[in-house]
């Protein structure tokens, strides 16, 4: 969640509410996750858990999930990092320097399980676009007839 | 001086090396000194903050200048493989498509055209320029037949009372181009696109689109293709107001004539509160009655536009398409459910 | 449904409330006041939203203190000079003007922030029931009083004395002593 990082305040985050791209899941799930792009180093001893993702998980994943598609990009000297693109859009990136093949799987799922939306402060942790059935409350609601008739009476009293 | 340059595209880093102002820099040339004496310096190295200062000033100026980048094509990136994305379209939303098809659904024939004047300009045979690449005129005319029909019968089953005039305005609302458009943005068909042009107008990616819902019908079958259009372009209507999308002109004759036709009396618009009327923020609760029975209320901070509301409202209930009605039979599995239990015509009768 | 804009409209139109501050203790009512002014008896209420009410009060001639405070609660009053600041205790104060008193306890019922003000803004008061005829129509409802007001013997009628109970009948010739 944004509102655990460090120094982070609830005035500083951005807020908001609960939202779903395109009504996904409405009529069926739809898994955001477009393309997903290992970047890493070949020699680098930071990017070592990236390699044995590589070598042992990454089949995997991509068997398990054909609607990513995976980039392996590996480059001299670069901080290791998952670049994970979204269908809305949004581009969202995790170094994941000096972490292990394990480490490396839960953020890959993570990442396959975000809408792509920003992360923000949630305001409510419910949220609906649907009117009440009831009817919005408004001043008139449960208002007893009488209480017409009491303020005609009390006016009709007035020592005027 | 950590903030300076931008992120080089190749190395990641801050760096100055691959900047485009860079390269305007180094295309002075500097004549090459006759003779050269270097001599070592130790201390702090005070020229350097000013020097890579200097060097910043510049480029921000130079970016100034330029204005902002020009949007790039995600194929223009060094990790993009047009097949595999291609593959990996069907499995994302469910479907299991021919890639010929898929391939075909995502050529405009801007594109075709545009393929063949590059043939000819190298000069081939006119044998061989004429390429055997199909586009997606015919697919996008399925596409739109079987969108338009399904949404038509499924607002005509969802609304049986509303007149064809609204269920003709909820049909173009959701099948717009904006709408079609920003669903297919949200899919992931933008990139995909094979188009002449760069950034791909409107009209060509609601055209791919309505090809995707024709090639999910060539290769699945009408039924299959329906409940894409469902799950993609009618769950668009979860969470809007239907009656905001009818724009009735004047609301109190129709009124009128909905109730001259049902052989009921004449609607009569009634304060039922009021509060603050001196003031400059009055509130008026309007009623519409017909024959003694309220027909529907509203509000309004001027009598005319409480009694038009007030209409609409009553209209809204009439044609059942009122606040807390039932929601729309989107789940499949609880529309067949509801069958089963008959649940939809007890519903119906009650309400 | 009516559309978004009336709803929101409707939903926090302000009310026009009437209240009759006769023999109405001024503290608990002031607090009463307050309550509605504020907007606290709506279930939609939040502190930053501001969905307060008009209250109209009437008879404040006869507003009511307990005890003896009409002469031990003082209230400062500013002459209108330079360091003229001076102490006036509530029976002088209400002599001066009978709607001050209530309009002093309001006040300072009140939240103290910037809202203070425009909420007193939307506190009419009047010494006797002479209301304007605008302010009339704006009304809506009354305020419940703090107590009921006790009724005056002269305001009861002949049937009702006559059907009152009584302990004992005096007789016609007996004369009370003093």
């Amino acid at each position: 969640m944004a509102n655990l990082i460090v120094g982070a305040t609830g005035r500083t985050v951005t807020s908001g509410f609960l939202k779903s791209v395109l009504q996904n899941g409405t009529g069926r799930y739809v898994c955001q996750l477009q393309r997903i792009t290992l970047k890493f180093c070949k020699a680098s001893g930071q990017s070592r858990g990236v390699r044995d993702y590589v070598e042992n998980h990454l089949l995997d994943f991509a068997a398990a999930n054909p609607g990513v598609v995976v980039y392996v990009t590996p480059k001299p000297e670069i901080h290791a990092r998952l670049v994970a693109e979204y269908l809305n859009g949004e581009v969202h990136t995790v170094f994941v320097d000096k972490k292990s093949a394990e480490e490396i799987k839960q953020h890959v799922q993570s990442l396959v399980w975000r809408s792509g939306l920003p992360l923000v402060r949630l305001r409510k942790t419910q949220h609906t676009e649907t009117p009440s059935i009831q009817g919005q409350w408004t001043p008139f609601t449960n208002r007893p007839a009488s209480s017409t008739v009491a303020l005609e009476e009390r006016l009709k009293r007035l020592k005027t | 001086m950590a903030g300076l340059g931008r992120n080089c595209v190749l190395c990641a880093r801050k760096s100055l090396l691959f900047h485009r102002s860079c390269l305007t820099l180094t295309r002075t040339q500097i004549p090459l000194a006759s003779e050269v004496v270097v001599t070592q310096v130790r201390g702090t190295k005070r020229w350097v903050r000013p020097y890579l200062q200097t060097l910043l000033n510049r480029i921000n100026k130079e970016n100034e200048w330029l204005g902002p980048l020009p949007p790039q094509p995600r194929s223009s990136k060094i990790n993009w493989n047009y097949e595999s994305e291609l593959f990996a379209f069907g499995p994302r939303l469910g479907e299991k498509l021919n890639m010929n098809t898929l391939r075909a659904a995502f050529t405009d024939r801007s594109y075709v055209e545009q393929e063949e004047e590059r043939r000819r300009e190298l000069g081939l045979p006119l044998e061989d320029v004429k390429l055997d690449m199909q586009d997606n005129s015919h697919l996008s005319e399925q596409g739109w037949e079987l969108t338009t029909n399904y949404i038509y019968r499924f607002i005509r089953a969802e609304f049986p009372l509303l007149p064809e005039e609204g269920v003709k305005a909820i049909h173009d609302y959701v099948t717009q181009e904006d709408m079609l458009v920003w669903i297919a943005k949200h899919l992931g068909v933008k990139d995909l696109i094979r188009c002449s042009t760069f950034p791909v107008p409107p009209p060509v990616t609601k055209q791919v689109f309505l090809a995707i819902i024709g090639a999910v019908k060539h290769d699945q079958g009408p039924q299959r293709a329906e409940a894409f259009v469902q799950d993609f372009v009618v769950a668009q209507l979860v969470g809007k107001d239907v009656n905001a999308m009818w724009d009735v002109p004047n609301p109190m004759g129709m009124l009128a004539e909905v109730l001259q036709k049902e052989g009921r009396g004449e609607p009569e618009p009634r304060i039922i509160n009021q509060s603050g009327v001196n003031t400059v923020t009055p509130v008026f609760c309007v009623g519409v009655y017909s024959d003694k029975e309220l027909l529907g209320e509203a509000s309004g901070d001027t009598l005319p536009k409480a009694v038009e509301e007030a209409a609409r409202v009553a209209l809204a209930n009439m044609f059942k398409t009122h606040e807390g009605r039932k929601p729309l039979a989107l789940d499949t599995r609880l529309k067949t459910m509801a069958e089963i239990t008959g649940k939809t015509q007890y519903l119906e009768n009650k309400s | 449904m009516a559309s978004r804009v009336q709803q929101h409209w409707l939903t926090f139109s302000r009310m026009w409330l009437l209240c009759d501050a006769r023999w109405q203790p001024a503290p608990e009512l002031a607090k009463r006041i307050c309550k509605y002014l504020e907007g606290r008896h709506k279930p939609v209420y939040h502190p930053l939203s501001d969905c307060g009410d008009h209250v109209v009060v009437i008879n404040t001639k006869e507003v009511a203190f307990e005890k003896n405070q009409w002469e031990k609660k003082l209230y400062a009053v500013n002459t209108g000079y330079k360091n003229t600041m001076i102490a006036m205790s509530a029976k002088d104060f209400h002599r001066m003007d009978p709607t001050k008193v209530l309009e002093r306890e309001v006040y300072s019922e009140l939240p103290k922030n910037g809202q203070r003000k425009s909420l007193m803004t939307r506190l009419h008061l009047f010494a006797d029931e002479n209301i304007p005829d605008n302010i009339k129509e704006n009304l809506v409802d009354i305020i419940p009083p703090v107590m009921e007001p006790p009724k005056r013997l002269d305001e009861f009628t002949e049937e009702e004395k006559a059907s009152w109970p009584r302990l004992f009948i005096p007789p016609a010739d007996y004369k009370p002593s003093d």
